[in-house]
């Protein structure tokens, strides 16, 4: 489902690699995680998987199309939830939800579907209907989620997405990823819970300076401490 | 106390680190443009009325009348921004100072702004309207002076009065934006049908080098019922050219002291009410159900950004507002300039002359094209990450900026050739010409935010201005040149080639502007940074 190959990118006027020689490939019907300390590039792997991000080394391709060069095609692909839950405050959450949705080209039923049934499952129908910059912080969450899955994208990714929602929404919302990949599409994800990624995800990378540092197999490594190796990694001496 | 004044003070008056010197320099220098402007507009009327044989007392009452009920205007606002509606009260109330003393301090703070904006508007107005009359003398600038430090203490008290009612009909008016945007219309087309009828005695004043007959009869009738002891801004002409001083100086303190005192006791339990309101979050939002549809991304783009705009108030009123208003501001502005072109130069203006007015207005509806990025803010990633290309994206914007324009335009040039202002012919060379250039106006403001996008908003979720103020003098300047242009080439030129070279001009002008629009617009995306 998507692949990246050999992604290196630096940002403008910077001459150090933010993510250097990045290689992930993340199946159907998989969770992928990314853990990684603050600054370790995560963000700017996921923002230029959905296309976001330009950069000039390496491929990254959804469902087979290439992200750079025909975005619009792998796009359709892709529904993205930010780690800063920006949404346009002056819809409602049922007019932002139709509207993206009718970028993605979603049908009357798909949008009917969030609007209903996914709604429903993170406790957000009852305020569809105001404006969202009324909205607290984990309901824009909700309503980012919403607008990310209502053209049924084959690869979701989500962007530090359990920062601020309460234990039952976060308990939901690991279990909506894991029935998602299930449901045969695939799903990454980056977090700075491993306790999360741990119980959600099949693999996961562990990112350090922009560096895949190592890929790891939980369903074949179920005894791998995550923690113990993060902390290595990241020089934090746990004994 | 002192130190929440002090602070206050700093916030109001210490400026924004964050402003870009650019922007700094351009509000610079359009703040130094506009103040030159409003004082040569106070000196040319201020002299027409002393010919006029209106007494120097008459001029400076009408002015301190106006500076009055602007400085009575300031003092509601900054007493709603500052007791009523406060951005910062989840700041404030955890300040160690109780409600009563932030009341006070707030209340000293309008104060203080009142008289420094007294001074900054009082000094220089008065002596403009004494060189005018030509009787600038020591004893008359300390009168000013002396003028000036009392000038905000009627519009302060009366302010504290006028803030409740005020308060309750915006109160019946929230979400009430249709509403609103008439008020606001209406608004727009008194100030222009005022703003003629000074600009039609000045024109008039200035061709026949004295004012009219009927210029003179009309001021007459204003200044003499501003004259009278009602109005409570007679005491304070009095004390400023020390007519009757020492009793205008008595009742101006006097009506301070008794308005004060009322204001006190009105608005401070409604304060209290508000404050307490605002404390406990009591909330009721406005539910707005859609339905639901299945539209193509081009319609749902459409739809998005016209909500988009309607939903940002300064920008739907000005934006909106304004081509609302333009057919009627045409028609007021077209009549001044054909009716005086007409009588000293002759019918062949009414072409070049519609085409300056027609354009000016042109140029100020689609100067909000030139934030048509920026109004994204954060938000701007969503547009990179659906899959719809971003040329597609912004050229809706743009068809939408278009589209408010040729409104505005078709409804204007209805207004014309139905007036006999212009022939069918030139109203149809008028609205082709006119098109063309609101395209080219457009492609123009989008290529603009394309290379400054600033997708910064600021903290009432509104765009800088910065663009639609450069992009309005662009399109200004282009106005002037092109009516200017017709208006010359109508004396020198049969009215077909007159029509065929303006036509030209803005074929040119669009061109290049769509020709970089299609060439930059994908790599200039790319390199906007968020």
């Amino acid at each position: 489902m998507l692949k990246i190959e050999n992604f290196s990118k630096k940002y403008y006027k910077n001459p150090n690699y933010s993510a250097e020689n990045i290689n992930i490939h993340v199946k159907t019907g998989e969770v992928f995680g990314l853990v990684g300390s603050n600054g370790a590039g995560k963000s700017t792997i996921i923002k230029s998987l959905i296309g976001v991000l330009p950069f000039s080394e390496g491929t990254i391709t959804v469902n087979g199309y290439d992200i750079a060069k025909e975005p619009e095609k792998a796009k359709k692909f892709i529904g993205y939830v930010p780690d800063d839950h920006s949404v346009y405050d002056k819809l409602t959450g049922r007019e932002y939800v139709n509207y993206i949705g009718s970028l993605y080209g979603a049908t009357k039923e798909q949008k009917q579907t969030a609007l209903e049934k996914t709604a429903k499952v993170f406790d957000i129908s009852q305020v569809l209907d105001i404006q969202i910059a009324n909205y607290s912080h984990g309901m824009k969450q909700k309503i980012c989620i919403l607008g990310a899955l209502v053209h049924s994208p084959k690869l979701w990714v989500l962007d530090e997405p359990m920062v601020g929602l309460d234990p039952q929404t976060m308990y939901t919302l690991c279990k909506y990823i894991r029935d998602y990949a299930n449901a045969g599409n695939s799903v990454l994800f980056s977090s700075h819970n491993l306790d999360t990624v741990k119980k959600t995800c099949d693999r996961v990378a562990v990112i350090k300076k922009g560096k895949l540092i190592k890929t790891v197999d939980l369903k074949e490594e179920p005894d791998f401490d995550l923690d113990k190796f993060f902390m290595e990694v990241n020089g934090v001496d746990i004994e | 106390m002192i130190d929440f004044i002090r602070l206050q003070l700093k916030l109001m008056w210490g400026g924004n680190k964050n402003d870009s010197k650019k922007s700094v320099v351009l509000t610079s220098v359009i703040g130094v443009a506009v103040i030159a402007v409003v004082l040569a507009l106070v000196y040319v009327l201020a002299r027409m009325l002393v010919r006029g044989t209106s007494s120097v007392y008459e001029v400076s009452l009408f002015f301190l009348t106006i500076i009055e009920c602007v400085l009575t205007f300031i003092g509601i606002s900054m007493q709603m921004k500052r007791l009523y509606k406060p951005s910062d009260l989840h700041i404030t109330s955890r300040f160690p100072l109780t409600a009563f003393k932030q009341y006070m301090a707030n209340l000293l703070i309008i104060f203080i702004n009142l008289e420094i904006y007294s001074f900054m508007f009082v000094i220089p107005i008065m002596i403009i309207i004494f060189a005018a009359a030509g009787t600038v003398s020591f004893v008359g600038i300390l009168g000013i002076m002396v003028g000036a430090l009392f000038a905000g203490l009627l519009p302060f008290a009366l302010s504290m009065i006028i803030v409740i009612p005020v308060m309750a009909v915006l109160s019946l008016l929230e979400n009430r934006n249709v509403i609103k945007m008439l008020i606001f219309v209406v608004a727009i087309i008194v100030f222009f049908v005022v703003y003629n009828i000074i600009l039609q005695m000045l024109a008039e004043y200035f061709l026949n080098r004295n004012p009219a007959e009927d210029t003179i009869k009309f001021w007459k009738i204003i200044l003499s019922a501003l004259d009278n002891p009602f109005n409570p801004f007679v005491y304070l002409c009095n004390l400023t050219l020390f007519t009757h001083a020492l009793s205008g100086l008595g009742i101006v303190l006097a009506m301070f002291v008794v308005v004060t005192a009322i204001g006190f006791a009105v608005a401070r339990p409604v304060y209290n009410n508000v404050r307490r309101k605002l404390v406990d979050g009591v909330a009721k939002y406005r539910t707005h159900r859609v339905a639901v549809d299945e539209v193509p991304a081009w319609r749902a783009l459409f739809k998005y950004n016209f909500k988009e705009i309607l939903r940002t108030k300064a920008y739907a009123y000005f934006y909106l507002g304004i081509a609302i208003a333009t057919p009627i501001m045409v028609f007021f502005c077209d009549r001044l300039v054909v009716n005086i072109g007409k009588a000293q130069l002759g019918g062949s203006v009414a072409f070049g002359g519609s085409i300056l007015v027609i354009s000016a207005f042109m140029a100020m509806i689609s100067a909000f094209s030139a934030i048509s990025i920026s109004i994204e803010g954060k938000n701007f990633y969503i547009t990179k990450l659906v899959p719809v290309s971003f040329r597609r994206q912004l050229s809706i914007k743009g068809a939408l900026n278009l589209l408010v324009s040729l409104g505005a335009l078709l409804i204007s040039c209805v207004v014309l050739v139905s007036l006999d202002y212009l022939s069918a012919v030139q109203t149809l060379m008028v609205a082709l010409t006119e098109i063309i250039f609101a395209l080219g106006l457009v492609t123009n403001g989008l290529n603009l935010n394309l290379v400054n996008p600033n997708l910064k908003l600021k903290a009432n979720g509104e765009p800088d201005e910065i663009n639609i103020t450069l992009m309005m003098l662009i399109g200004l300047v282009l106005s002037v040149l092109l009516g200017a242009l017709g208006l010359i080439l109508s004396f020198m030129l049969a009215s077909y080639k007159v029509y065929l070279i303006l036509l030209s001009i803005v074929i040119v002008y669009a061109a290049i502007n769509t020709a970089i629009f299609m060439r930059i617009t994908e790599r200039r995306y790319a390199a906007i940074e968020f």
